[in-house]
């Protein structure tokens, strides 16, 4: 298991350096400049030169890479230009957030694609079937923006019950029933169509499974239909469950810069959208980054899990 | 007294078909009734209506009863209750009748536990089952794809045994294992029967087995049971044309006379000297392997299955490279060749496959599968390919309306005989033919077979015939090579090594093929008989 892991540290190293340099690469390339930009519109030509001196961009790309890339390894990562602060800090505080959202978001997802899915597979009553397939292409179809409003409007607006931005005044830890009720519509709305794949996705495969001969030796054999679903055949679409679960975790990533949008949540999204907006080069290269190697630990994480899951891989052809 | 599980006047209807109508079985305790009959004639459905296990959309009309409890319409608790602990069932493929993510010792524990019994006593009574069955109890901790095809049936066996049920069910249960394997799992099955008095409803297309094994025999065809017979009085005398036609068309392991052809004069079309082929971290694939194939010649190649026929068919094709040794095929150096040289000699070699569901591209037509080669290798008009492949489809006595058709439109063997007239189409010198027909019913298999031996001496192109079945290798080859581990055992005349082999291991091979003839083939296992009496 330790060596199967080993065997892919050198590839997910590749990635990250080759992502560093498009980043980099990348970000030289869109037009505006951020002297011009923090300088103001009255500025002097050689009050420009001055701030492309200070910001260190008048020198060789190369070596500006590089210079980056050794704070990145250092975990120096700079100082922003135009939000203020070390880049350090202000990602440091919206991860928080940000990684709050996402993981809620992301354990609902599963909790109710676990459910539901299940229960999808398995009935064999004609309207569960319907109500189900209705609310999951339902929850697939409406785009984020239109529900983050719509759910919005209906709990903050029509009955007035739960915040419909921002996050609590005293920080997050000082009453999590607070930050609960702060926290609940930005991760529905980021849940749901996350959780519309993973359900439809589960029952798909649970289908197939028990479609499956060793499905018919169980049920042959006098084992219970529920027992069959739940213990013999979800535990076989769990390994591939876990890879969509990571694609979709990208999902989640994107979903939350539109998500903390609509809710003033302030995560990464928002800072990301700042910086952009700013053209503060050095915070949105960090951030790019970041979500680099979130997205690569994930998979790392996700064929980790797979594995163990899975004696076939995990056993390997060992006799 | 009544039976203990009496089928009568069963139906079982799929949406616009009727997939079996009228059946009427009975079955004892302490006896083997066999259902016989091709792919489709119903035996699978029968069984699964049995258990109250069919798919979604089928009903069953009639009556099932066990003990004179009518099953048909019973509750599914009721049901479930039944299932495993009074009728069981195990079925063709060991491979997948197991899950492959749990522990083989925890799913018999599964079915003790869906019975009632507690926890602490399953893991002595799954230890008790395993050794039942001769699998070593220690191995409960290990995962399905640990076993071998043979282990995996024996557990599911003791895993559809675990409740001590009456009645057993054995759907095709030595279809897709070896001959030796089938031997011993048919030896464990008559053991447990008679230990167990079970009452044994076998299904099977193998009239060996049958031969081996049933008191009673029931031949069903398109849905219907067309004879019920005692078996010795089906063999001697079938009541029906079709039983009739049914054992004539199983190839048998006599000896067969076949003009001796001329010994090769010529250069062979393939030679393999001292061949060696290697995977990386496994015993030799192939190990010092030396053949050859003369002109016109059909060589067959049997050994069990890891025994390295597939592999070697590979390498005569320069599909794969040999670690060391030489392979000629058509008197050139196979690996030395460049990649235009090779293409150009596998003109000159056609292919068959096993499975012709899977070797034919689901979404062409029959003649564009047939004219795919000519299309390939740039041969003749696009008008002269598709009149070329007409009188191929002539050739293997297919009608010319199927050339539009798709594969999913035609029966196995219809598929296999496209799949033959494709590789005939650029007339080869050499056909690699690799199980062509273990995936066709025996009458089926009868006829592709006969087909081939006609299109054989018609076009006289050589032939290497991968096989495991030694009664068809015995009708089809002029010689035949054993191999074994990746060895090459045995090699010579069909005749001498089929009848008189001269290895131990070859005989046991031979031994091990169930004759189609209740009375000889029991007499082959009298002495264990006598034992037990």
């Amino acid at each position: 298991m330790t060596s199967y892991l080993l065997r892919r540290l050198p590839s997910l190293a590749v990635v990250l350096a080759v992502s560093s340099v498009l980043i980099f690469g990348l970000l030289r390339l869109v037009p505006g400049d951020p002297a011009v930009t923090l300088a103001g519109a009255n500025a002097t030509p050689d009050a420009v030169a001055a701030i492309r001196h200070e910001l260190g961009l008048d020198r060789p790309v190369a070596g500006q890479y590089l210079h980056w890339l050794a704070g990145l390894v250092t975990l120096d990562l700079g100082r922003s230009h135009i939000v203020g602060g070390g880049i350090g800090s202000l990602v440091g505080s919206a991860l928080g957030y940000t990684l709050l959202l996402t993981a809620s978001a992301l354990l609902l997802a599963v909790v109710a694609a676990l459910v539901l899915g299940t229960l999808w597979a398995g009935t064999r009553r004609p309207w569960v079937d319907h109500l189900l397939t209705g609310a999951n292409t339902l929850a697939i179809a409406v785009p984020t923006f239109v529900l983050g409003v719509a759910l919005a409007l209906l709990f903050g607006v029509v009955f007035p019950v739960l915040p419909t931005g921002g996050v609590p005044r005293e920080g997050l830890l000082a009453d999590p029933g607070i930050t609960a009720q702060y926290l609940l519509l930005p991760t529905i709305c980021l849940a749901l169509p996350v959780g519309g794949v993973l359900t439809r996705y589960l029952a798909e495969s649970l289908r197939t499974e028990l479609a499956q001969p060793y499905v018919v030796t169980a049920l042959a054999a006098g084992i219970s239909r529920r027992r069959v679903l739940v213990r013999h055949a979800l535990r076989n679409v769990l390994p591939t469950s876990l890879t969509v679960l990571g694609l979709q975790t990208g999902a989640v990533l994107g979903g939350a810069v539109l998500i903390e949008f609509t809710f003033s949540w302030p995560g990464i999204g928002m800072l990301i959208e700042r910086a952009i907006t700013g053209r503060d080069y050095p915070v949105v290269q960090v951030l790019l980054m970041l979500s680099v190697t979130i997205f690569v630990v994930l998979q790392l994480l996700t064929d980790a899990a797979h594995a163990l899951l899975d004696p076939r891989i995990r056993l390997g052809g060992t006799r | 007294m009544t039976a203990l599980l009496r089928i009568g006047n069963l139906g079982v209807r799929f949406p616009g078909t009727t997939a079996v109508e009228g059946v009427d079985l009975e079955l004892e305790r302490d006896e083997v009734l066999a259902v016989v009959g091709e792919s489709g004639s119903g035996k699978s459905v029968t069984a699964l209506a049995v258990m109250g296990l069919l798919p979604a959309g089928a009903t069953a009309t009639g009556s099932v009863t066990l003990d004179g409890r009518e099953l048909l319409g019973a509750p599914e608790e009721e049901l479930r209750r039944v299932r495993g602990a009074r009728i069981a069932l195990v079925f063709q493929e060991p491979s997948t009748a197991l899950n492959p993510v749990e522990r083989v010792g925890w799913q018999i524990g599964e079915v003790l536990r869906a019975h009632g019994t507690p926890r602490r006593e399953r893991a002595a009574r799954v230890a008790e089952l395993l050794t039942s069955v001769g699998i070593p109890p220690e191995r409960a901790r290990d995962y399905p794809h640990r076993f071998s095809g043979g282990q995996k049936q024996r557990i599911v066996l003791a895993l559809a045994l675990a409740v001590d049920p009456d009645v057993l069910i054995a759907d095709e249960p030595t279809t897709a294992l070896d001959v030796t394997v089938q031997a011993e799992i048919l030896a464990l099955l008559r053991d447990l029967r008679r230990e167990r008095r079970l009452a044994v409803l076998l299904i099977t297309h193998n009239i060996g087995v049958v031969a081996d094994l049933a008191d009673r025999v029931a031949v069903m065809r398109d849905g219907r049971v067309v004879e019920t017979q005692d078996v010795r009085g089906l063999f001697a005398a079938p009541a029906t044309e079709y039983a009739r036609r049914l054992l004539a068309a199983v190839p048998r392991l006599e000896a067969h006379d076949r003009p001796a052809r001329p010994a090769p004069a010529k250069e062979p079309v393939l030679a393999v000297e001292d061949l060696r082929v290697d995977h990386p971290g496994r015993p030799a694939t192939l190990d010092g392997i030396t053949l050859a194939v003369a002109p016109g010649e059909v060589l067959g190649l049997v050994g069990e299955s890891g025994s390295g026929k597939t592999t070697l068919g590979r390498v005569a094709v320069g599909r794969l490279r040999p670690a060391s040794g030489t392979v000629r095929l058509f008197g050139q150096d196979l690996p030395g060749l460049s990649r235009s040289e090779l293409r150009a000699l596998r003109r000159r070699v056609g292919v068959v496959h096993q499975d012709p569901a899977a070797s034919l591209d689901p979404r062409r037509t029959v003649l564009e599968s047939i004219t795919e080669p000519l299309d390939v290798h740039r041969i003749g008009t696009p008008a002269a390919r598709a009149s070329r492949a007409h009188d191929l489809l002539d050739q293997v006595a297919l009608h010319r309306d199927h050339a539009r058709r798709l594969p999913r439109e035609l029966s196995g063997g219809q598929r296999q005989r496209v799949a033959l007239a494709r590789a005939l189409a650029l007339e080869p010198d050499l056909l690699l033919a690799d199980e062509p027909t273990s995936a066709l019913d025996v009458s089926v298999q009868a006829a592709v077979l006969d087909l081939f031996t006609e299109l054989q001496e018609r076009h006289g192109f050589a032939c290497v015939f991968i096989s495991h079945d030694l009664a068809v290798v015995n009708q089809v080859a002029d010689r035949v090579a054993v191999l074994r581990g990746g060895r090459l055992i045995e090699l010579g005349t069909a005749r001498d090594v089929l009848t008189t082999p001269s290895t131990p291991y070859t005989r046991t091979l031979v031994d091990s093929v169930p004759v189609p003839d209740p009375v000889a083939q029991r007499s082959r296992h009298a002495p264990d008989l006598e034992i037990s009496a």
